[in-house]
């Protein structure tokens, strides 16, 4: 058992810090009060290799593999998470699809440039009556000649507006549906029939975009099916599980920026003619909040490894997601109560991550979908 | 046109632990690149892109200085070189000058060596703040020096360079070969790939020790040292007297 | 020319060659009827001073046998108490006069003189007429200013300074060489210490004596100031240190004070 970062892990950890604390940081404020993310921002990423980190280098990627990349997500939501979350949607579930189950042929026309960060993917599975329920999806392909046909809507898709690379889950077998009739497909968004519907005016993330997307006859090439046909449901599944570790990462890294900002303010602002950090109820609140980041670097780390090893994560990952998101949460809102009434204002960056914090219950699967995941689990080996 | 690019791994303090009682530092994690040194090695990577040269980054130290020189192979330059020995902890800057232009004669006199026509050093580190180790090598190695190179090219066999005064800015002009002292404000240090930091850690590392370059240990470290080190202490800090 | 080899003693190690600015020094052959070469000589060759020596002393202290020496005319023996050997500070010059840095330090080397009971010289290269910069210098603490004339030393490319100062140090035989934390100290003190073999310790926040070895305890932060280390020149002289001086007092000039003004050159010292 070794728990030590290898030297390159090391290496781009450091890497990924100096990027967020020089280009990230400075413009984080501004990402949320515009809702965009500026261009040279995400050219500059993919520069740096941020879009591929786990990717094999001969698909475009830092051959840095699942803990390196959870390393990255971690080290960006120090920074922005309207930064991580575009990152991450095009990367952990969008280029992972790709990576898990295309061919040859898409891994070169598709994940390369995807890793590279030349274009942006996405991943678009929920619907607007199927979002814990993902068999209760309505969106059809139905095959003409070499071409799939594919009519129907997708909703709350994270990098809907700007992504180039579309991974778009469909009924092709109205009978089985979630059981064997669904595909996954990779569509490109120059295909006519593609159209933005509306675009969600969200609480927190605002720098990260997300719509609605409606496909109206939009012909795809049978050869962009993605995986077998049919077995779209397994695809989806293995990419949420890296999705749902990832998302345990960038909390993981929003929770330390937390309480290295809660730290330095206890320790700066005086009350009772001492620095606040000298009063047990704010110790008390600091101790909180080290405990839980220990606890989700913990779970985060092991899966990752475990995950890099080969082994199956989709209890673990379930619970990584659900754990770590209420931990960081919890640290949210402690750094908030110690920042007292300037956590509440915009000027720091505490108010951000408040709203920033409160989708990662919701999306990437509901907690309660994920606890449902575990005590499933549990339930059917009848032990841990 | 070759270039050396002199480079000091320093402690990453934000990873420590400290100890006053035993007055000593322990570290956690690897070394880093001392960030005054990176502003040469972009430059270095800057004139070769403009010169078509090699760039050779060398340190002195023991064995964890060379995550130095993996962090400068991460950001591009050729090879690296590190003269390496347990005996040379506690070198003063001199002796460091005095390792480092051994080293350089022993690379060029070594098969398909060539003169280090430009020596970058940067303009201190952030441990011990001195920045003795360029004047000091420009002395051992006899060479012109550029000190506090704001913007650098090479001109015509020159190093033409705008420097940092005691009044603000004065343009000289030096012919090669030189050493080029670079001022922390001369440029913006790229930040390596990802793909590059996963390369430059299983490239080659030149190891070179003392006695190959005719250094014997009463040369080097303590011994061949001027200065001492005759008390080191790590003295309270107000934060901790308040929250005692 | 007062250096002197003593024949029987050279070991033929060719050592003190480069540490002659002025290449006043060869290995000959032995000359018939010469002294022949010590049982443990590296070669059997012997060290030969040339005219251009100038007696600046800068040999004798790397020679491992003690075969070099200066034979001083009667009376001119140095002791610590002449007027060059003291503390010395190396001054900047600024357009207007002397840099409120080096006034600084001269403030300090003052109070470190009068502890040591020694003479303090300030050392001040012009390239132009320094003015009242001399009268400065001995208001703020120096008992006597050394005049170089830099005119002839290139400014641009940090070697003349160092050529041109080193054998002055060497003859001078300051016990401390103290320099302000200026930017032309910076690029000149390690090259002007490594010339002279000497330690330097830049830049202190704080310099002491020990009284009864005359050591100059040179204190520095290290690691950002997370530690503090007291450095000493264990066996080399000068004892040279940069003296970071944002924090130090202005001296308080008093214009009453005595003082000489020197004028160095180098040709008529020959």
């Amino acid at each position: 058992m070794d728990f030590t970062f290898t030297e390159e892990q090391q290496m781009l950890r450091e890497m990924v810090r100096d990027f967020v604390n020089q280009e990230v940081k400075p413009r984080a404020a501004q990402i949320d009060r515009e809702e965009k993310i500026p261009n040279e921002l995400l050219r500059q990423a993919a520069e740096l290799g941020l879009f591929g980190v786990s990717f094999p280098e001969e698909y475009g990627g830092a051959g840095a593999g699942k803990i390196g990349y959870c390393i990255a997500v971690e080290e960006l939501a120090h920074g922005c998470n309207s930064l991580t979350t575009t990152i991450g949607a095009s990367q952990s579930i969008g280029a992972m699809a790709i990576y898990l189950d295309g061919s040859e042929e898409q891994k070169q026309r598709y994940l390369v440039p995807l890793a590279k960060g030349e274009k942006l993917g996405a991943f678009c599975l929920s619907e607007s009556n199927a979002g814990s329920d993902p068999a209760a999806m309505s969106t059809t392909a139905v095959k003409q000649g070499d071409h799939y046909v594919l009519n129907g809507s997708k909703n709350f898709i994270t990098n809907g507006v700007r992504a180039d690379v579309l991974i778009v889950f469909a009924i092709t077998d109205k009978a089985l549906r979630a059981h064997g009739g669904t595909t996954a497909f990779i569509l490109e968004r120059e295909y006519p029939g593609i159209r933005v519907g509306k675009v969600e005016d969200k609480m927190g993330l605002r720098g990260s975009d997300t719509a609605s997307l409606f496909f109206e006859d939009v012909r795809v090439p049978a050869s962009n099916v993605l995986g077998q046909l049919g077995k779209g449901f397994v695809t989806a599944m293995k990419c949420l599980d890296m999705g749902r570790l990832t998302l345990g990462a960038g909390c993981l890294g929003m929770a330390k920026e937390m309480l290295d900002l809660s730290v330095a303010y206890a320790k700066e602002r005086v009350q009772f003619g001492e620095p606040i950090a000298t009063k047990q109820a704010v110790q008390f609140m600091l101790a909180e909040m080290a405990m839980r980041i220990y606890a989700m670097e913990s779970l985060v780390y092991r899966t990752a490894w475990a995950h890099e090893n080969g082994q199956k994560i989709s209890r673990e990952s379930a619970i990584v997601k659900c754990f770590c998101t209420e931990a960081a949460e919890k640290v949210v809102d402690l750094a908030l109560q110690i920042h007292g009434g300037m956590g509440y204002m915009k000027e720091l960056p505490i108010e951000r991550a408040y709203r920033d914090a409160r989708i990662n219950r919701i999306f990437e699967g509901t907690n309660e979908i994920q606890r449902l995941v575990i005590a499933l689990d549990v339930i059917k080996k009848g032990r841990y | 046109m070759n270039i050396l690019v002199c480079v000091k791994a320093v402690l990453d303090l934000s990873n420590v632990s400290v100890s006053r009682g035993q007055g000593k530092i322990f570290e956690k994690g690897k070394r880093l690149l001392n960030p005054f040194d990176e502003h040469a090695v972009e430059l270095a990577l800057q004139l070769r892109q403009a010169a078509a040269g090699t760039v050779t980054a060398l340190t002195v130290g023991e064995g964890r200085d060379e995550d130095a020189l993996r962090k400068a192979l991460a950001m591009g330059v050729d090879r690296a070189v590190f003269v390496k020995g347990p005996e040379l902890d506690g070198s003063d800057h001199g002796v460091r000058a005095r390792v480092i232009a051994k080293a350089m004669s022993a690379l060029v006199a070594a098969p398909g060596g060539a003169p280090f026509e430009l020596v970058l050093c940067g303009e201190r580190s952030p441990e011990h703040g001195g920045g003795q180790v360029g004047p000091a090598l420009a002395e051992a190695l006899g060479r012109p020096q550029v000190y506090r190179g704001l913007r650098v090219r090479l001109d015509a066999g020159q190093v033409v360079a705008a420097v940092r005064t005691d009044d603000g800015e004065s343009e000289v002009r030096v012919p090669l070969p030189a050493l080029v002292v670079v001022d922390a404000a001369a440029n913006h240090p790229r930040i390596p790939k990802a793909l590059d930091i996963m390369k430059a850690v299983k490239r080659e590392v030149r190891i070179l020790a003392c006695v190959e370059l005719g250094l014997s240990p009463e040369d080097v470290g303590v011994a061949g040292s001027r200065l001492r080190l005759a008390r080191f202490e790590i003295p309270e800090v107000k934060e901790d007297a308040a929250m005692a | 020319m007062e250096i002197r080899i003593l024949e029987e003693t050279c070991t033929g190690c060719e050592l003190c060659i480069p540490s002659c600015p002025f290449g006043a020094l060869t290995m000959e052959d032995r000359l018939p009827g010469a002294p022949p070469p010590p049982p443990d000589s590296v070669t059997a060759k012997v060290a030969r001073v040339w005219e251009s020596c100038v007696d600046c002393d800068l040999c004798l202290p790397v020679c491992p046998p003690v075969a070099i020496l200066h034979d001083r005319p009667e009376g001119t023996a140095a002791v610590p108490s002449t007027p060059g050997s003291g503390i010395l500070v190396a001054g900047d010059l600024g357009p207007t006069g002397l840099r409120p840095s080096t006034r600084r330090v001269l403030r300090r080397a003052r109070e470190l003189a009068n502890t040591l009971g020694c003479f303090l010289t300030c050392l001040l290269t012009p390239r132009v007429d320094p003015g009242t910069a001399c009268k400065d210098a001995i208001a703020c603490g120096a008992d006597r200013v050394l005049l170089v004339d830099a005119t002839d030393t290139n400014p641009e490319d940090g070697l003349g300074l160092p050529a041109l100062l080193a054998p002055i140090l060497a003859k001078e035989q300051p016990e401390i060489v103290l320099f302000p934390d200026s930017i032309r100290a910076a690029a000149l003190a390690p090259r002007l210490a490594e010339r002279l073999g000497a330690g330097l310790a830049s830049p202190c926040h704080e310099v002491d004596l020990d009284l009864s070895t005359r050591q100059l305890l040179q204190r520095v932060p290290l690691f950002k100031g997370l530690g503090l280390g007291e450095l000493v020149c264990a066996a080399t002289r000068p004892q040279m240190a940069v003296l970071r001086t944002h924090q130090l007092p202005d001296p308080m000039p008093d214009g009453s004070r005595d003082g000489e003004i020197v004028q160095w050159n180098l040709r008529a010292e020959i």
